[in-house]
């Protein structure tokens, strides 16, 4: 497989095997194995998905197979198996935010990016999804850009941000207060890198 | 009875009381973090499980199991052994796991910690939902401070104990929600049910003896030891003592997380705190315990006690509390769609009725609302998801058929009117 450019991704940097020797020092010794799941966040925050090569070199420092980390990552929906764009906006329309409205939250931001959900737009700036439940249903309908959530929102307010993201701009805050960090970075943060131990 | 009135009586903040001053160790310090384990620590093991089996603590995840017991059941001479939090709320409808490592991050660690001390486990993981990257990182911090203040680490406050904790977070399976899923993530593997026995308390975390509880189930630990056993039994039912979180979400006035006694009813939940359905429309449905705990209940299921026992004395399950109001003007067969649909992109593919049956509902759901249902599918749906329950390996299957027996059973003339609309008949 090949990125959008039909290039070949990048070898995993220095940088990754360090911090993959940091978070596989952090289990029980013969325990490596549970690095994996977080290994292949870190390696999606190098290629924006996590690439064939990326798991041909992380089946190397855990001494397991090929086959064996692409059984893993094909099973978790948070691994991407193409390139995303910088922000992925992920809908819910699960009971609750159907109810309050997420399929036309939905259909708008396919309808202003020209692509379904799965899709990314040509400038590889924004990826759209389907998702299941967020569990924040009291702030229902709810979408989440790189995994930082916005609650109680509609259409046109969740077209604007995405129009801002997709100009260049900064999102306004969520519902927790927070501004979403770039794909990239939120992926860096979910390997647990910066985790206390 | 007015609204302020029934919060009067009603709320009883006991997990829920430190919102709002928590988000700090040392705001939590000063609503009584840590004194409960600090007095835990004063205690012999058995003594601390005793008073966790006298208040009768039951998991807060769904099944309800005794948490007392299920710590009695670690044997003592066989080491390491390990405490698992299992974070990954991803059940449709229920946002109070998610509330409480947000809000109150310490109260959860402290009770992790005494549940750690009670088994003589050394290393706890917390394995947190995936997307959950807020509450993560404000248990990431927490940790820190809990190492900072030495509540974890070597010789705890001089006890000679010692504890660490590992974040894992999840990639996205509801699955992992299913405490051995969850260890077979855990350990770097497909998130896909074990065979029991072998139990976790014997064979869990990399075989060895381990611990799996809830969130919510941690959170009402240091309570109970700061306070004892019969304070707690004073809330509640016999066999459902204490607090719980309901999540009260959909066609309501005020969606939210509610901390009232076990047995408090669904009408006070929903037309109460949640203040009725939306724009003075009737009451349709709900689920009194999210997607895994239909059947669905109707309008006449309003009486009902929130409780374990009750609630399946009705003929549903309590699950883990969350609430989905179905107003009037809402579409079953599509509510029905959109569980069936979580089950079948959910179902981890290990079990053929499980996953070739909800793919198969699934379908045929899509049918009625795309204008194309037959009178025939209702027979063929029921069929299938005859043949999905009892036949698969965890109760994710089992649960998958119940959205569309107990909406084909309750609202059938929902679906024939599809059929003859050539489509749904009520858009949302």
């Amino acid at each position: 497989m090949s990125d959008r450019n039909g290039s070949k991704p990048a070898p995993l940097t220095a940088d990754f095997h360090a911090s993959a020797r940091k978070i596989m020092g952090r289990y029980p010794p013969g325990r490596e194995r549970s690095a994996l799941l977080p290994l292949l966040y870190l390696a999606q925050s190098e290629h924006g998905y996590v690439s064939p090569e990326a798991m041909g070199e992380i089946a190397g420092l855990l001494g397991l197979t090929k086959a064996e980390v692409a059984a893993v990552q094909t099973f978790y929906t948070m691994y991407k198996r193409h390139p995303q764009g910088k922000w992925l906006v992920s809908i819910c329309t699960q009971p609750s935010c159907t109810l309050a409205g997420a399929n036309e939250i939905k259909e708008r931001l396919e309808r202003d990016c020209g692509i379904s959900c799965g899709g990314t737009t040509e400038d590889g700036l924004v990826s759209l999804e389907e998702v299941e439940c967020l569990c924040a249903c009291d702030g229902a309908p709810v979408v989440s850009v790189n995994y930082e959530n916005y609650e109680k929102i509609d259409a046109e307010q969740m077209a604007s941000i995405v129009q801002t993201l997709r100009s260049g701009g900064v999102a306004p805050r969520g519902a927790r207060g927070e501004v979403p960090e770039d794909f990239a970075s939120v992926n860096r943060r979910m390997s647990g890198l910066e985790a206390p131990r | 009875m007015t609204d302020v009135l029934l919060k009067t009586l009603l709320e009883t903040k006991v997990i829920t009381a430190r919102y709002g001053s928590a988000d700090t160790i040392d705001g939590a310090l000063a609503g009584g973090a840590y004194l409960a384990f600090r007095k835990a620590l004063g205690m012999t093991q058995d003594e601390v499980i005793e008073i966790v089996k006298a208040a009768g603590l039951r998991g807060r995840g769904g099944a309800g199991f005794p948490t007392g017991t299920k710590w009695g059941f670690i044997p003592k001479d066989v080491r390491p052994s390990y405490l698992v939090c299992n974070a990954d709320e991803g059940e449709p409808g229920t946002f109070k796991d998610r509330e409480l490592m947000e809000r109150d991050p310490h109260q959860l660690i402290e009770g992790m910690a005494i549940g750690a001390y009670a088994i003589g486990s050394n290393e706890m993981y917390i394995y947190v939902r995936g997307e959950f990257a807020y509450a993560a990182r404000v248990l990431e911090r927490a940790v820190g401070e809990a190492y900072e203040r030495g509540y974890l680490g070597r010789n705890i406050l001089g006890s000679g104990f010692d504890l660490d904790v590992i974040i894992q977070r999840g990639a996205g399976a509801y699955i992992c929600g299913e405490e051995t899923a969850l260890l077979e993530s855990l350990e770097g593997r497909r998130g896909q049910p074990r065979l029991r026995p072998p139990f976790p308390a014997t064979h869990g975390l990399y075989a060895k003896p381990t611990v799996v509880n809830n969130v919510e189930t941690f959170a009402c630990v240091p309570h109970i030891i700061t306070n004892g056993p019969d304070w707690f039994k004073s809330f509640g039912t016999e066999k459902s003592p204490g607090t719980k979180i309901f999540c009260v979400s959909g066609d309501v006035v005020r969606p939210g997380n509610y901390e009232v006694p076990f047995s408090t009813t669904a009408r006070d939940l929903i037309e109460g705190f949640g203040g009725g359905v939306k724009d003075g429309k009737k009451l349709k449905a709900f689920t009194p315990g999210g997607a895994s705990s239909t059947p669905f209940f109707g309008p006449d299921k309003l009486d009902v006690n929130m409780d374990w026992e009750s609630v399946m004395a009705a003929g549903s399950l309590l699950g883990t509390g969350a609430m989905i109001v179905f107003a009037e003007d809402a579409c079953m067969v599509r509510a029905a769609l959109r569980y069936t649909a979580f089950y079948a992109h959910e179902s981890c593919g290990k079990c053929t009725p499980c996953r070739e049956g909800t793919y198969w509902i699934e379908s045929t759901l899509r049918r009625f609302e795309a204008g194309a249902g037959r009178e025939e599918d209702l027979k063929i749906m029921l069929d299938v998801a005859g043949n999905i329950g009892g036949r698969s390996f965890c109760a994710l299957g089992d649960f998958a058929t119940a959205p569309v027996t107990s909406t084909v059973q309750l609202w059938r003339d929902e679906y024939t009117a599809h059929i003859k609309n050539k489509g749904c008949p009520f858009g949302r």
